[in-house]
């Protein structure tokens, strides 16, 4: 039951991709609009795009996060002011993520602006360099807290023995990393990173409000072009075409990520 | 395991969250002037226009009011049907078992802008479209599959025994779940209601979709708002700072219960 309530909407989507629709008819095109998609340049660009930010985005958010989770203390009134903060920017919706960070990077009068002007960079946003430090920043800000979150969890479990067996063994710091906490860490991050690339990799709304995916196309990514599609022209097919191909990349790169996780651990 | 020392890199981390929060604190309290033309640090000229019309326009009001009955619904639903989901999971051998329930994971790895049309078009059809209930079962195609990850953790983690001691005092199945096992994992269920609640709260591409006028909620009046008027970011700051407040609220009532529920392990 829960897998047909599932499944309906996807396959309309899978019947949209492969049919022209108009209103209520639709015929059948088979793999027409896959093959318009992925001739597209802009279509190739923006998936390169959309590649390159979440590779930058997941390399910045897993270590740094992995790292804060190691460092937090373990309880306490300090631990639970900090997972409030942490939780803040996670409550922040998306669209107002994109404008504060426009804000912060207003020409003359954006606070971000103003602290590089310090080094005497300028900041312009008509820079595709600079858009896309300002579009990292921001997502860095906005979620390392859920790696930190899932990290923490992960150590969470770990029982106390396990660290008074290792000190008893006089394990070193990087030791009591390697082989106690990493095993026990490693599928927390898997499902954080499989999380992170699902929403980097379709992320379009803040980069639409910091940039308007400019300049020039340099910060539009698969999931902008896809939302035009399907909001000015309503190609519905060229749309659910996108969307199912993004669907098939983050299923092979959770897919991937798991038996890399879980052989790994069956041979260690 | 041996205490940390206050380090810097999470002195480092904590300004680097709060800068971006100072400043739409103070975003909140500038006139739209202000913050396009000077360069202030403190609001030169402080003024409550934002929030003043947050609260006397009724769509903006009704919108915090729209999103918090959906959110509230879809907790509801999301746990109601996860918990014996998880239990089946937890306790039942069938076949598909495994996977089966990482396929459940896959759900939540749908960007909800792929969900939009079929889910519009699905509404529509059975008439509820711009209802609260339309948006809130929307979510429940992502936030059941979570719920259910964390709740079967936390039920994987009692011993079968309790199952059938329970069953040796008389509850049956029901009353079981009910009395027994929801006081046991409490802190867990806690931990799958926020994050429920996060990911409703904040969702705006179904909610804005889904809805016209009678449901419309506070994200999809601002999705509107920022793609009208090119960044009324004083009116922006103000409503998001309003919408943490309930975020922060169910936070602190379910603190003591989500660093428990962290605990037990899964998320």
């Amino acid at each position: 039951m829960l897998v047909v309530i599932g499944v309906w909407p996807l396959a309309l989507v899978v019947f949209y991709s492969v049919h022209e629709n108009f209103g209520a008819e639709s015929v059948f095109v088979g793999t027409q609009w896959y093959s318009q998609a992925y001739f597209s340049s802009d279509f190739q660009n923006n998936l390169l795009r959309s590649f390159g930010f979440s590779i930058l985005a997941l390399t910045l958010e897993l270590p740094l996060g992995l790292f804060i989770a190691l460092r937090l203390p373990r309880k306490g009134k300090l631990l639970s002011a900090l997972v409030v903060l942490m939780v803040l920017p996670l409550l922040t919706p998306n669209i107002v993520v994109g404008y504060l960070f426009k804000a912060l990077s207003l020409p003359n009068t954006g606070l971000l602006t103003r602290a590089i002007l310090i080094f005497g960079l300028d900041l312009n946003l008509n820079n595709p360099i600079a858009a896309w430090c300002v579009i990292i920043l921001m997502d860095v800000w906005h979620w390392t807290s859920l790696v930190v979150l899932f990290a923490y969890a992960g150590l969470k479990a770990i029982p106390e023995e396990y660290y008074r067996a290792a000190s008893v063994d006089a394990a070193s710091g990087w030791a009591v990393f390697r082989y106690v906490q990493w095993p026990k860490l490693k599928l927390m991050l898997s499902v954080a990173a499989i999380l992170r690339f699902m929403d980097t990799f379709m992320i379009y709304a803040e980069p639409l409000a910091v940039t308007h995916g400019g300049p020039k196309t340099a910060t539009s990514f698969v999931a902008s072009a896809f939302f035009q599609s399907k909001k000015t022209q309503f190609e519905l097919g060229f749309g659910a075409a996108i969307s199912v191909t993004c669907f098939a990349i983050v299923v092979v790169f959770a897919f991937v990520l798991f038996k890399l996780v879980t052989r790994q651990s069956q041979t260690t | 395991m041996k205490a940390q020392p206050w380090p810097v890199v999470v002195s480092l981390y904590v300004v680097f969250l709060l800068i971006p929060l100072f400043w739409l604190i103070t975003l909140s309290f500038k006139t739209e002037v202000e913050i396009t033309q000077h360069f202030t640090i403190w609001p030169h000229d402080p003024t409550l226009d934002n929030f003043l019309l947050i609260f006397t326009v009724s769509s903006w009001w009704m919108g915090y009011v729209h999103a918090g009955i959906y959110v509230v619904m879809n907790v509801l639903i999301s746990l109601t049907v996860a918990l014996p989901a998880a239990y089946a999971f937890s306790r039942s051998k069938f076949r598909m078992k495994k996977p089966l329930f990482i396929s459940l994971l896959f759900f939540r790895l749908l960007a909800p802008i792929i969900m939009v049309v079929p889910f519009t078009e699905i509404f529509y059809d059975i008439g509820l479209f711009d209802t609260h209930i339309a948006v809130a079962l929307a979510h429940c195609y992502f936030n059941v599959p979570i719920a259910i990850w964390i709740l079967e953790g936390a039920i994987s983690a009692i011993p079968p025994e309790m199952d059938q001691s329970a069953a040796v005092d008389g509850h049956s199945l029901l009353s079981f779940l009910c009395r027994v096992l929801v006081p046991t994992i409490a802190p867990t269920i806690a931990v799958a209601a926020f994050f429920c609640f996060m990911f409703s709260w904040v969702e705006y591409v179904l909610s804005g979709a889904l809805t016209a006028v009678n449901a419309k909620p506070i994200s999809g009046i601002m999705m509107r708002v920022a793609s009208v008027s090119e960044g009324d970011y004083g009116v922006l700051a103000a409503v998001s700072l309003v919408g943490f407040v309930p975020g922060i609220v169910f936070f602190l009532l379910v603190r003591r219960h989500l660093l428990q529920g962290f605990a037990i392990g899964r998320v």
